[in-house]
């Protein structure tokens, strides 16, 4: 639209400086990941997998990762079925204070989690459950309910609810409708919120730190603490192991999000 | 015959109750929202009660002193001041570069913006606690930066970067920057074309369509984008905790210090407390003005 | 839908004092309607009439205020919507996206618990009566369909499992002109061999007029008038029905003896016999413009000034000046006779057998 070739080069300039803020930091850790240095230098004797072996043979950062798949699993499967369910009730039934069902969901997004970390670990305190993986899984729980809520409730709200009278006039009852129709017409958007909720408790720090103490971190919370203590490459094998989970998260993402607008468009028309 | 399939139907419509779009009755809309209610009634607004309790636990008297305690401390009121200062940065920056990127996306071509999109969702995926260690490596003292720097001759002696005010705010603004770019970028994708073609054709230049269309119209975006981001940044800790080191730490690095350090759980939930008040003031002002603003445009 | 699905019939179904309330909003205001087993009839009326609220009600979909609804012997206004033996086409389609066309028209049997031989013989035999060969659309998803094949499934999925009554939701309202002329033909032929009870909410008349036997005019959640399509676009029996269905001319009368009406101009029409007559009621006369003709002055009752003429290919509609009114008037263009802005023409129509309707008092 009459713009210069000059104003298109300045723009794609911008867009280039800003991914390479992004992204190039990240990227510089995997390239450290292979180090053969015992200490973080520039740049880095290259190319030795140690820092993967270290990780995957010493006893305390397996320890911390299953800690971390175990609390993270429990995390997702409870914010998964809480969340979907609550946003099932809120789209597909004429309730009174739909608004305050929102505001509730949306709440632990905004409030600066320290507060969380503090009150529950007083709340805790008094329960008796600081250093439970229980406890500390319902945390990550109220961390990752919103974003299964917002991804299933937006999703409910583009599906045309006339497919589920649809079965409804066939003959299913309710339950089936449910079964047969509202779920598997929504599951891309489930599974969704339920890979946010679990990056979500796989990623999470502050909460888990006052309610697990140092005694028997998860994963992040171990690379955390060791970042307060001389840096070690092994740390950057750990993220490499990360990101590549993040990417993988990130384009199964992308696919089911297609997918479930798809189906949407499909109902539109 | 007819008495049993009146039973049937009673039975019906005890479950029934179906309207347009709406497939579950009141009752059972009831239980399915109470999980969801009741988790985060125990366990989001439960920790909440708990520090307040554990200020009032001194009645009243005691806890007033505890108030004025904090807000007296010195100590706080530095980390406070730097807390809203870094904020505000932070929020400046990344408005201003968000703005200027999700524009840039916005006059780009279809393949170009999905690249662009997908660089941007990037980060959000990859932990926190991972970015900010990249930039431990980017920063310390035998980190890329200053080996960079000692290559090129700009400098003899390897720089202390690490624990000052501006690479908390590198790093800050690069968690941040997503969190700015999206909602403007979304905005942006919600403007009619034909408003721009328009102005073309009246004989505006870019420059003239984007001060006197397109930005009036995206203000709004750019508004809430700026509360979030700037009520988000208030709360940070894992940053200032690696880049910034004590001398630049925020409110609730101060906050964790307290806790678990000097065992001052008083003080630690009135600076909690405090934090809370100011976060939901400015989310609900923020509310009123969108609000506001969306009745104003209407 | 085949010879052994030609013999089904549809249920009578009633409508009795139905009733629906939003808050303070009449969506359906006291609708009582006897529908004949095997009858295909529509619902017609402007937007928010009410038509998609009473069709809801029939299909369970939306609880009725008051009233009831009976199908077949059966009093179904209690009854869930899965249990009432009913099917529907919405006007969204509202094909699954999730399942293939093939589950998509055997989910119904599937409900029905019968074995997989069966529902696979059926859904085959259906898929090839609409012309959507199984070889070929069996596995594709409804994104994978164009707008009038989804419509074909969705007609399908609702028919296989031979409900005694259809109900369909604007179904032709997202199609193209050509294809809803070939769908409204197919669904003519179909049920002229399923002859089940069809309820067709449309607010396209002429829709209407083609499929119906008979329809019914809402308006204001109230029904208007029913009646067959030639009844209803011959003898409307209020100015509402009379406009809505197609173009009118309404001429104001006084009434000079019990069944003599006189025109603006003194003239006196004659109103057919079976039409009652109200003294202290104002009438409109019904002139529908095909009825006047134009013809040289001589002749005419009436002579007027042109105002504006609009070509339609095989006709012409002429808006003519006269001592009663603006007419509009459909005249077949021919080589000998021209028709031009100013010109002066003659008019008739018959003066026997006129048809009244009653004025609507206007609020305000
Ligand atoms: N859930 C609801 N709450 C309140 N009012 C409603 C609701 N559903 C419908 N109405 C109102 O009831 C009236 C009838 O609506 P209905 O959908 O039956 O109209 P319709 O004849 O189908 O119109 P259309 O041709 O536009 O589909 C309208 O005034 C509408 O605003
Ligand atoms: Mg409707």
């Amino acid at each position: 639209m009459g713009e210069t070739a000059n104003i298109r080069r300045i723009r794609y300039l911008l867009i280039a400086l800003v991914a390479l803020y992004l992204i190039g930091p990240t990227l510089v850790v995997i390239w450290l990941s292979f180090s053969t240095d015992e200490v973080l230098r520039f740049p880095p004797h290259l190319f030795s997998w140690r820092w993967y072996e270290v990780f995957l043979f010493d006893e305390r950062w397996n320890e911390a990762v299953r800690r971390s798949l175990l609390v993270g699993s429990l995390a997702t499967f409870l914010a998964t079925i809480i969340g979907s369910v609550a946003a099932f009730g809120t789209a597909r039934t004429r309730l009174p204070g739909k608004q305050i069902v929102e505001i509730f969901a949306i709440a632990p997004l905004v409030v600066p989690p320290i507060i969380l970390a503090t009150g529950g670990y007083s709340l805790f305190a008094k329960l008796d459950m600081i250093g439970s993986n229980i406890g500390l899984a319902i945390m990550h729980t109220v961390l990752g309910v919103p974003y299964v809520y917002l991804i299933v409730s937006s999703a409910l709200a583009r599906t045309d609810p006339s497919i589920e009278l649809a079965a409804l006039s066939l003959g299913a009852n309710r339950w089936r409708t449910i079964r047969d129709v509202s779920i598997p017409a929504n599951l891309p958007a489930i599974i969704t919120g339920a890979l946010f909720a679990f990056l979500i408790s796989f990623d999470e720090v502050v909460v888990t730190v006052f309610l697990s103490g140092s005694l028997a971190p998860t994963l992040p919370v171990r690379v955390f603490s060791s970042l307060s203590l001389a840096v070690s490459p092994v740390v950057a094998a750990v993220s490499t192991v990360q990101i590549i989970i993040a990417i993988v998260l990130m384009c199964l993402v992308g696919f089911l999000q297609r997918w479930q607008r798809r189906w949407a468009e499909a109902v539109a028309h | 015959m007819r008495s049993s399939f009146n039973a049937k139907a009673k039975r019906g419509s005890a479950v029934a109750e179906v309207d347009r779009g709406v497939v579950l009755s009141q009752p059972i809309g009831f239980a399915s929202v109470s999980p969801l209610l009741l988790l985060l009634g125990i366990f989001f607004f439960g920790p909440m009660v708990a520090l307040t309790f554990a200020i009032f636990a001194g009645g009243l008297q005691g806890s007033s002193g505890l108030f004025t305690e904090v807000l007296t401390n010195d100590l706080f009121q530095t980390v406070a001041f730097r807390t809203i200062r870094i904020s505000l940065f932070v929020t400046i920056i990344s408005v201003v570069v968000g703005y200027a990127m999700a524009y840039a996306m916005w006059r780009s071509p279809p393949s170009m913006r999905s690249i662009a999109l997908a660089l941007i969702m990037f980060p959000l995926f990859t932990s926190i606690v991972v970015r900010t260690y990249a930039w431990t490596a980017m920063f310390s003292r035998n980190g890329m930066i200053n080996t960079l720097l000692l290559k090129a001759g700009l400098i003899d002696k390897s720089l202390s970067m690490l624990y000052t005010e501006p690479v908390v705010l590198i790093g800050m603004v690069q968690v941040m920057l997503p969190f700015a770019i999206l909602p403007i970028y979304t905005t942006l994708l919600g403007l009619d074309l034909d408003l721009l073609r328009a102005s073309a054709i009246c004989g505006a230049r870019e420059r003239q369509t984007f001060a006197k269309v397109v930005l009036p119209l995206t203000k709004h975006g750019a508004g809430v984008a700026s509360v979030l981001v700037f009520v988000i940044s208030l709360g940070f800790f894992i940053t200032p905790a690696i880049l910034g080191g004590p001398q630049s730490a925020m409110i609730s690095n101060m906050i964790s210090t307290e806790v678990t350090t000097f065992y001052n759980l008083e003080g630690g939930a009135v600076m909690s407390v405090l934090l809370l008040i100011v976060t939901l003031c400015l989310l609900f002002v923020a509310g009123k003005i969108g609000s506001i603003a969306a009745h104003y445009r209407k | 839908m085949s010879a052994h699905l030609g013999s089904i019939t549809g249920s009578r179904v009633q409508m009795r004092n139905l009733t629906k309330e939003y808050g303070i909003v009449r969506a359906v205001d006291n609708v009582s309607l006897d529908i004949e087993p095997g009858e295909f009839i529509s619902l017609l009326g402007p937007s928010g009439s009410g038509k998609t609220t009473a069709l809801m009600m029939l299909a369970g979909f939306e609880r009725t205020t008051s009233g009831t609804i009976h199908i077949g012997e059966q009093d179904v206004t209690l009854v869930p919507p899965f249990a009432r033996g009913i099917g529907m086409v919405f006007q969204s389609y509202a094909l699954f996206p999730h399942m293939s066309v093939y589950d998509n028209i055997s989910y119904p049997l599937k409900l029905r618990r019968m074995s997989k031989l069966e529902i696979d013989e059926r859904v085959r035999r259906a898929m090839d009566m609409v012309k959507l060969p199984p070889d070929k659309f069996a596995n594709r998803l409804p994104q994978q369909l164009s707008g009038g094949q989804r419509q074909r499934v969705a007609l399908v999925r609702a028919l296989i499992y031979e409900p005694h009554v259809l109900l369909m939701d604007e179904p032709m309202g997202a199609l193209d002109k050509n294809l809803r002329e070939e769908l409204k033909l197919e669904l003519l032929s179909l049920q002229e061999r399923l002859r089940l009870t069809i309820v067709y909410v449309t607010h396209d008349q002429g829709e209407a007029l083609m499929l119906s036997n008979r329809a019914a005019v809402m308006r204001d959640g109230r029904i208007e008038q029913v009646a067959n399509p030639e009844a209803l676009y011959r003898r409307p029996q209020t100015e509402f029905v009379a406009n809505f269905l197609g173009e009118a001319n309404l001429v104001p009368v006084e009434q000079s003896s019990e069944r003599e009406f006189t025109l603006p101009d003194g003239q006196v029409v004659r109103s057919s016999p079976d039409i009652s007559v109200d003294p202290s009621q104002s009438y409109l006369l019904l002139l529908r413009p095909e009825e006047i003709e134009v013809c040289a002055e001589a002749e005419a009752m009436l002579r007027g000034r042109i105002q504006s003429t609009v070509y339609l290919g095989s006709s012409i509609r002429i808006d003519v000046d006269t001592p009663i009114g603006v007419l509009t008037v459909v005249a077949k263009p021919n080589q000998s006779r021209r028709f031009e802005r100013n010109q002066i023409v003659g008019l008739r129509f018959a003066t026997g057998d006129a048809v009244l309707v009653p004025k609507e008092a206007r609020a305000g």
